[in-house]
């Protein structure tokens, strides 16, 4: 392996091309396949195609990536581990607009982006924490469609459920 | 004036309207799965409340898993009717009628809703010999089976050997009626297909029958519950120890019900030491000794220790160095120590891996109380019920245990005015990771007079306490603290009856509310 990472191209839906060190877009799981099976890797030309990310949201993430480049490869159970720990960092990033935060959990999950699909998820769930069914509602900009006989049902069920 | 306060209102809705029809992103269904998995049993529920689409996506299997359904004699009803129209699936099942016994109509219901979903049970649980009926009607997902607040009763015989997936078995403690033990253990002992992971037995007057069914699943058992009465003469005492011989994946040993100390001592000394054992519960008497063992034999796996000492023994735990276990978790009743000797057991240094501590009687106070709770820095659990505490211990723990999730105290005994603790430096607000939380409502009351904007976010359970400086509670006291706990779940109060209204009035500041006592 030679010292200096090459680079390589990856191209937005809206066709931008974005030149990046190979080592920061192996954060992505999508882009470390793509390089590993298609052998990709030592072709310095060859343009990464990503259909579903725009320009905007590839510059951010390209941002979180370059910043978690060092970063251990998380191990395959830490998925199920609840209590990760969102650093500073991390939590700052997150502070954006609900449409771009919800453009970078599908982006984070095209890309095959454990860590940051995981803190954007956490980051939408800390969101709801707390919140009754109507502030839920309001904040996420959702119409209620129960019949008030079917709010009285679920409400019933609620009751009835407990924690494990 | 009204009318161009009414055409502003229009205005302002126009814009608002405007806001709304600009695209919201959506997020596929699988996206909002895990969000919701991240989400407590608490706000799960406000979710399910949101819109029909959540409703129907927290159905889903993995969330469901949460959850379980309670059926008491109050809501059968409502369970019954619900299910004619709906699609109900519960894979966890109390039938609690522990307070309220069911009807003959009862339990035709309860009979309906398991010929309803039986088939999805994975867990359940039962208080009432007269539901073991139940047990014999198709479960075929049946792995765990939780037996142990029954109380004895007339017994149904089960033939356990037809729940191919039982995994756990939870049968009764110490129970004055034996018979109930004996018939059930005999039918344990006669399951040849299954192997149990996970056990609570009772050796009681056919201690044979007991032996037997922990013999059978010794080689399985990852986790064990052992109960042994006092008195109990086992005249089998090589039986025992061949039993304990064959352990070979226990990971939790919980005897301290066994009151007997040769018993004891022959588990831990016959238990090989290969068992990952990462969970003891013990009572000592004169044997102290045999936490060292403990420790000996088990260092390298060791998590947490649950130790509850009846006698008052001399100098043998100053031996004791739990710094070189990796000890997440010590309970602590009684026992021979010294607040020093304490901590020389436990926080030599700085211990960064103890995270959970319960302290029984142990009179840590004063320099004590801050050198040791500043030598265990990670603690997300403390119980220190039955420790005298004063406002100086109080704000220690404001201050600087702000990992904390748990916390139990018992009433304040200060001498100060509650002005003492009104300082937003060492307010119980800093604690803002509280789930559960055990105090008298001084610290509350600091709140209030301080005027803080703040809540508790994660706050479920409340145990408020009064002591002489906070007076008597009231629901009046209730609902003007209820602002600091909006998803306040169970709320527990001493010496304080409710009727209808007050309860109708406690729910309207607490809406996530369903444990009132």
């Amino acid at each position: 392996m030679c010292d200096e990472m090459p680079n390589i191209k990856l191209e937005s839906s809206d066709g931008e091309i974005f030149d990046v060190d190979v080592k920061i877009a192996k954060c992505s799981g999508t882009i470390r396949t793509m390089l590993e099976d298609c052998g990709m890797e030592d072709n310095v030309n060859a343009i990464v195609p990503l259909l579903n990310v725009n320009s905007a949201i590839l510059r951010k993430i390209l941002v979180w990536a370059d910043h978690h480049k060092d970063d251990p490869l998380p191990a395959e159970d830490d998925e199920n581990k609840r209590t990760y720990h969102i650093s500073l960092w991390d939590a700052d990033f997150v502070k954006v607009d609900q449409s771009t935060l919800f453009d970078l959990i599908l982006a984070a999950n095209y890309l095959d982006i454990k860590s940051l699909l995981h803190v954007t998820c956490k980051t939408v769930a800390n969101m709801m924490e707390g919140k009754t069914p109507e502030m839920i509602r309001k904040f996420f900009n959702i119409p209620n469609d129960f019949t008030p006989a079917e709010k009285e049902q679920l409400g019933a069920e609620n009751e009835w459920s407990e924690e494990e | 004036m009204t009318r161009l306060l009414n055409r502003r209102i229009q205005h302002k809705a126009a814009i608002k309207m405007f806001v709304i029809s600009a695209p919201i992103p959506e997020l596929p269904n699988e996206m909002w799965l895990k969000i919701f998995n991240i989400l407590s049993h608490g706000d799960l529920l406000q979710v399910n409340l949101v819109c029909k689409r959540w409703c129907q996506l927290t159905q889903a299997r993995e969330l469901k898993r949460k959850s379980k359904l309670v059926v008491t004699k109050e809501n059968l009803k409502d369970i019954c009717d619900l299910m004619e129209n709906n699609d109900l699936k519960y894979e966890n099942v109390d039938i609690n009628d522990k307070r309220d016994e069911f009807s003959n109509v009862g339990h035709a219901s309860v009979l309906k809703i398991f010929e309803y979903f039986g088939c999805d049970i994975v867990r359940l649980k039962l208080y009432k010999p007269s539901m073991l009926s139940l047990l014999n009607h198709g479960l075929p997902k049946l792995q765990e089976l939780d037996l142990s607040c029954m109380m004895s009763d007339k017994i149904v015989p089960v033939n356990f050997n037809k729940f191919s997936n039982l995994k756990s078995l939870l049968l009764p403690p110490r129970n004055s009626e034996s018979y109930l033990i004996c018939q059930l253990s005999e039918h344990t002992f006669q399951m040849p297909k299954i192997r149990l992971e996970k056990l609570s037995l009772s050796v009681n007057d056919c201690p044979l029958n007991c032996l037997n069914v922990l013999a059978t699943h010794a080689s399985s058992l990852r986790w064990l519950q052992l109960y042994v009465p006092k008195g109990m003469n086992l005249t089998v005492q090589g039986h025992f120890q061949e039993i304990f011989r064959k352990f070979t994946q226990l990971e939790e040993l919980l005897i301290d019900g066994v009151g007997n100390m040769e018993y004891r001592r022959l588990i831990l000394e016959y238990l090989p030491k290969e068992n990952p054992l990462k969970t003891i519960a013990l009572s000592l008497t004169r044997d102290v000794d045999l936490v060292e063992l403990i420790i000996q034999k088990w260092r390298n796996s060791l998590e947490c220790l649950k130790l509850k000492y009846y006698h008052r023994a001399e100098n043998t735990a100053s031996q004791l160095n739990f710094m070189n276990c990796k000890l997440r978790s010590l309970e602590w009743y009684g026992g021979p120590l010294t607040p020093q000797e304490f901590l020389d057991c436990v926080a030599t240094k700085t211990n960064q891996t103890l995270t959970e501590l319960k302290l029984f009687s142990l009179h840590v106070t004063g320099e004590f109380f801050d050198t040791l709770f500043q030598r265990l820095p990670n603690l997300a659990k403390l119980d220190l019920r039955g420790v005298r505490i004063t406002d100086e211990e109080m704000v220690y723990v404001f201050r600087h245990l702000t990992h904390l999730r748990h916390l139990s105290l018992d009433p304040c005994v200060s001498e100060n005015g509650i002005e003492y603790l009104c300082s937003e430096l060492h307010s119980v607000s800093n604690l803002k990771r509280l789930q559960t939380l055990q105090i008298c409502l001084c610290p509350i009351k600091a709140l209030q007079i301080l005027n803080l904007n703040f809540k508790f976010k994660k706050l479920t359970k409340l145990v408020p306490q009064f002591c002489h400086r906070s007076g008597k509670l009231s629901v009046l006291t209730i609902v003007h603290i209820s602002t600091y706990f909006p998803v306040l779940e169970e709320l527990f109060v001493d010496r304080l009856n409710f009727d209808y209204a007050d309860i109708q009035e406690i729910r309207k500041h607490l809406p996530r509310l369903h444990k009132l006592s």
